[in-house]
């Protein structure tokens, strides 16, 4: 008796092979004519060999195609690539240039002018925990090429509504840029971001306010921009991360009771939120002032994350020493509570979906998130 | 392992029918389907990625051409979940092809799970991870998508 299953799987295979046309050797010619495609003009005279590939191809151009149904959209998929490329040997960033590969990917290519500066905001990545911004800045000022192998970027990345209202509450993004490899005068930066705002499906404002550039032996300048974009990053174009919630977490450390609230587990690092109250504390004692305790409360976070252990499958992992992560506290009572404080200890990057067993240990105490 | 010729021209000798038919469930068009499906094996010609295994590579062409049709759709501002149209060209061409024409014309959050459940032979978990959406919205999707299908075919008990 034939079944759904059997009946669907024929005809789809009969479908396939009546529409489908073009063969593997065709697919593999333009796959090589690709990488011909990334060659600069000196290369191009060569063959290029498979094994070669990985390091020749760089800039990407039109491909002309060899018959009309092998048409393809050549500007997305060159502007892919380049950002793979530029991820891959520009930044040393194999995570995002992965992330690109498999199509989490926004592009923009917003360009605003200023001064000595034209700069492309050219597209948006990431994951939802950490998103990264693309661009591509052009420096007119010769000197200003010949002594910067880099320039520093700073600029506010906000939603719409707190970058028109409420802009002096927050701080701008740093970002290096680095030179390109051809042009002499091309700057690449990728900009972290602030995942709040940029992965809630509502519009985006980037506004780089400052660029930092080497005049001549180590004489920095600061030129004040004002170069606006603005966008609206549709939600599902970053790489996907795990969130979990818990309750009745409790470690105890130096006089405080840090309560484990939430954990985001992303491609590049795994976030672990903790809240405490510091008025009535044995840390705290008679104090109320946060200011009073700020630095002393700073010591003892950053101690108590050092304690934490992650166990992922029997493995553990301590918090990143170069990244302990951040700390907020809400002294007004605006948002999670009157001297509430959170801590947000980063570790190394797990694979929480695939994990069997997920443990958080500091001392004797020991909880199981997964 | 590391993409190669030969392991590329094995991939597409076995995963050619995979990357048409999910592409083409996506977006229904016999030429952006073929536009689309060369990208996707450009792309993992390309590749860096290290390949663990033959299903290693299929989950990802799956998932790189879902992406990417995703973004095409994107792109042409027609994302849509609208009844399949019946005045395309192919589709007058297809009378012989009724269960393909009726997993069509299911909504696009249906008709991926079940066409990787019943063409791919993809368990709720492989489905799960390839679309990475949770199990539970998966199946679902899947119980929906089949009951949709039964009074369209007018077949209660063959799914």
């Amino acid at each position: 008796m034939s079944t759904f299953r059997a009946e669907y799987k024929a005809q789809m295979n009969g479908f396939c092979d009546a529409n489908c046309k073009t063969t593997a050797e065709d697919i593999l010619k333009r796959a090589k004519e690709k990488s011909m495609s990334g060659k600069n003009e000196n290369e191009t005279d060569n063959v290029v060999d498979f094994t070669e590939r990985k390091t020749k191809k760089k800039a990407w151009k039109a491909l002309i195609p060899a018959a009309c149904f092998l048409l393809i959209s050549t500007t997305a998929l060159a502007a892919t690539g380049h950002l793979e490329e530029l991820f891959r040997n520009i930044f040393k960033d194999e995570t995002t240039a992965e992330i690109v590969e498999e199509g989490y990917l926004y592009e923009i290519h917003q360009t605003q002018e200023e001064d000595i500066f034209k700069s492309e905001l050219v597209a948006v990545t990431g994951d939802a925990a950490t998103p990264k911004l693309v661009f591509d800045v052009y420096v007119s000022d010769e000197q200003v090429v010949r002594n910067n192998d880099q320039i520093r970027m700073l600029a506010y990345v906000l939603g719409e509504e707190q970058y028109e209202n409420e802009l002096d509450k927050y701080g701008p993004w740093e970002a290096y840029g680095q030179k390109d490899e051809e042009i002499p005068n091309l700057y690449h930066v990728s900009m972290t971001g602030p995942s709040v705002w940029m992965t809630s499906g509502d519009p985006v404002v980037v506004d780089i306010l400052q660029i930092n550039v080497d005049l001549q032996n180590e004489l920095w300048t600061t030129y004040e921009t004002n170069m606006v974009y603005h966008f609206t990053p549709p939600t599902e174009l970053y790489h996907p991360v795990s969130d979990a919630y818990y309750e009745d977490m409790k470690f105890s450390y130096g006089g405080i009771d840090y309560y484990l609230n939430n954990a985001t587990f992303g491609v590049y690092r795994s976030e672990l939120g903790f809240q405490y109250d510091f008025v009535g504390t044995t840390f705290a004692g008679k104090e109320t002032d946060y200011a009073v305790l700020e630095e002393k409360l700073h010591s003892n976070w950053l101690e108590f994350v050092d304690s934490l252990v992650l166990v992922v499958d029997g493995k553990e992992y301590k918090v990143n020493p170069d990244d302990k992560g951040y700390t907020w506290c809400d002294v007004k009572g605006e948002a999670i509570g009157k001297n509430r404080c959170g801590i947000y200890p980063s570790f190394p990057s797990v694979d929480y979906e695939n994990a069997e067993s997920v443990i958080l240990k500091a001392g004797d105490t020991s909880y199981t998130l997964k | 392992m590391k993409m190669t010729q030969d392991l590329f021209l094995e991939a597409y000798e076995k995963y050619k029918n995979t990357v048409y038919s999910v592409i083409f469930n996506y977006v229904k068009n016999v030429d952006d389907t073929a536009d689309l499906q060369q990208e996707v094996f450009i792309k993992l010609f390309n590749s860096e990625t290290e390949y663990e295994s033959d299903e290693h590579i299929k989950a990802w062409l799956i998932r790189v051409s879902a992406n990417m049709s995703k973004n095409h759709l994107r792109s042409k501002k027609h994302i849509s979940d609208a009844p399949f149209p019946e005045d395309i060209p192919f589709y007058d061409n297809m009378e012989s092809d009724d269960l393909v024409k009726e997993v069509l014309k299911l909504p696009e959050k249906y008709r991926i799970p079940i066409h990787l459940f019943y063409y791919e032979d993809y368990s709720i978990k492989q489905i799960s991870e390839v679309l990475e959406t949770p199990e539970a919205t998966i199946k679902i999707h899947l119980k929906r998508g089949r009951e949709k299908l039964k009074k369209s075919l007018k077949k209660e008990d063959w799914l």
